[in-house]
């Protein structure tokens, strides 16, 4: 028993060797298993890539409804205070700011391609405006009221129910990210599940083979061995595929998700596919693949006829 | 080397075995002759624990095969080679991967397998076969290929389920005389066969089966 060894790294090469001419043996029907669960990881992984992009493009100044009052242009900067201290004084008001006329021309100015516009004015054609976060959604009563009580304000030229929009699309983005967890949970199990019965297909195939390893002292650890590196060969082949998907699925959507940025005038750069986006489906492969293999290669005793 | 004490197998209410009681000495050669459906191979399959006795016990050298643990399962395989009556090679491989399977799944240093795998070819005269595969072979010649890959790692028992039945009276003799070669080296052997007329050429000890019954063990 000196000369023998029982485990290690030749053990491990052994089995790599023999998982490979294993996989080499069908190369047409272990490449589309390979390519299906690329495609499977991949999917889960371009839409996360995609709703951060669109994560990126949501305004953050607006996050809740809201109302926005434009004020007369004729008040003064102290009647304009005052409007925005009582209104903060209300229950249902959250927040006030007041975004000074000066201000948001300087904003619509560094909106795409609206900066010669905003230069070929020769005053300042935008009022102050006092724009509130309210604790209440667009279509409440409360939020009804109190349009309809500022409107009556001798100060207040015209009010704008904010619909939240941003707030709305980012809880539809939260929403988004979750059904993309969800999609990714059932696909990491359906690959589980992929590789499981395609193992033990494989181990059925080798029963003989398996019959007369297990008749001549190979132990389970030596015949299951080989079956679980197919897998996990197969799952990394599958993620590193997938990882290209992703990075080609952000590069086909990054010019129009660019353009929708700029159009939202948010100056933070979407980065596309980062190094982690890549490198989740490798791992997530890898090791499901292992896994899905490691449950399929028990490999019973069969007795010899 | 072999005890076997007693042993009864059922399945369900049909009895393969009854109350057989033998032993073998190391170093001794037998055969186990009687009818097809005597309880030869169902005798065998116990001595590699392939089956268990419903009742009695079952001794190889000093291990008591009902209270073998999992873990001990393979290595007492490891002592026990086994010849088929279809060698039951892997067509895919060649002649020395098959013989050298054994080796590789007792995990044997890949240094020490081309000897030890050349060592067990030449006994049975076909090391200039090395990489043919078994289509290539006649069946006289798979049989060998198997009869090395039984014998590859030494064990101490060799075990033979027919392995002359599908061969010509010459080869069989040839077989026959391999497995004496062996004895002759402290393997302990048992044959089963239904080949009354190759136990009558041998000097070696009879155990007969009939009806899962022991009713001769001797010469």
């Amino acid at each position: 028993m000196s000369k023998q060894l029982h485990g290690g790294p030749i053990a491990h090469a052994e089995a790599i060797k023999e998982a490979t001419r294993r996989l080499r043996h069908d190369p047409v029907r272990h490449s589309v298993g390979v390519l299906v669960m690329a495609l499977m990881l991949a999917l889960p992984g371009v839409a996360w890539v995609a709703l951060r992009g669109l994560d990126v493009m949501l305004p953050v100044e607006i996050t809740t409804p809201g109302l926005s009052v434009f004020v007369r242009q004729d008040i003064s900067e102290s009647d304009l205070t005052a409007l925005a201290d009582n209104l903060l004084m209300r229950d249902e008001v959250l927040t006030v700011e007041v975004v000074g006329r000066n201000q948001g021309l300087e904003a619509l100015s560094q909106l795409a391609g609206l900066g010669d516009l905003v230069g070929a004015f020769e005053s300042n054609p935008l009022p102050d405006v006092v724009r509130l976060a309210i604790d209440a959604l667009p279509q409440s009563e409360a939020m009804q009221a109190l349009s309809l009580a500022l409107e009556g304000d001798p100060r207040v030229d015209f009010v704008r129910i904010d619909q939240g929009l941003s707030n709305e699309m980012r809880n539809a983005l939260v929403l988004g990210q979750r059904l993309v967890l969800v999609l990714a949970f059932m696909v990491l199990a359906a690959i589980v599940l992929v590789v499981t019965g395609a193992t033990r297909i494989e181990v059925t195939r080798a029963r003989a083979e398996l019959a007369l390893v297990d008749l001549v002292g190979g132990t389970q650890r030596y015949a299951r061995r080989p079956f679980v590196y197919m897998g996990l060969i197969q799952g990394a082949a599958g993620g590193v595929l997938a990882a290209g998907f992703v990075w080609f699925g952000a590069i086909l959507v990054a010019a129009p998700l660019s353009r929708l940025i700029t159009l939202y005038g948010e100056s933070e750069a979407w980065v596309g596919a980062t190094p982690l986006d890549l490198l989740l489906p490798v791992l997530a492969g890898t090791l499901l693949g292992a896994l899905g293999a490691r449950i399929a290669a028990r490999v019973p005793s069969v007795a010899w006829t | 080397m072999i005890q076997f004490e007693n042993v009864t197998k059922r399945y369900g209410q049909r009895l393969a075995l009854d109350e057989v009681t033998f032993s073998l000495d190391p170093a001794e050669m037998a055969f186990l002759v009687g009818h097809s459906g005597a309880g030869k191979s169902t005798l065998l399959r116990h001595l590699v624990c392939l089956e268990a006795p419903s009742e009695g016990r079952v001794m190889v050298g000093n291990f008591d095969l009902r209270r073998l643990s999992a873990d001990q399962l393979p290595m007492f395989r490891r002592k026990v080679g086994v010849v088929f009556q279809d060698p039951q090679l892997l067509p895919d491989r060649s002649v020395f991967d098959n013989v050298a399977l054994p080796l590789r799944a007792a995990g044997f240093d890949r240094k020490v397998i081309p000897g030890r795998v050349k060592a067990a070819l030449d006994q049975v005269e076909l090391s200039h076969l090395n990489g043919a595969l078994p289509g290539e072979l006649s069946s006289g010649q798979r049989q060998r290929v198997g009869i090395a890959r039984a014998v590859v790692h030494k064990p101490a028992l060799l075990l033979a389920d027919e392995p002359t039945g599908n061969l010509d009276p010459e080869l069989s003799k040839k077989i026959m005389k391999l497995f004496t070669q062996f004895r002759n080296h402290g393997v302990t052997v048992l044959i089963a066969t239904h080949e009354q007329a190759l136990v009558e050429a041998q000097p070696f000890r009879v155990l007969r089966l009939d009806q899962g019954r022991l009713v001769e063990s001797g010469r």
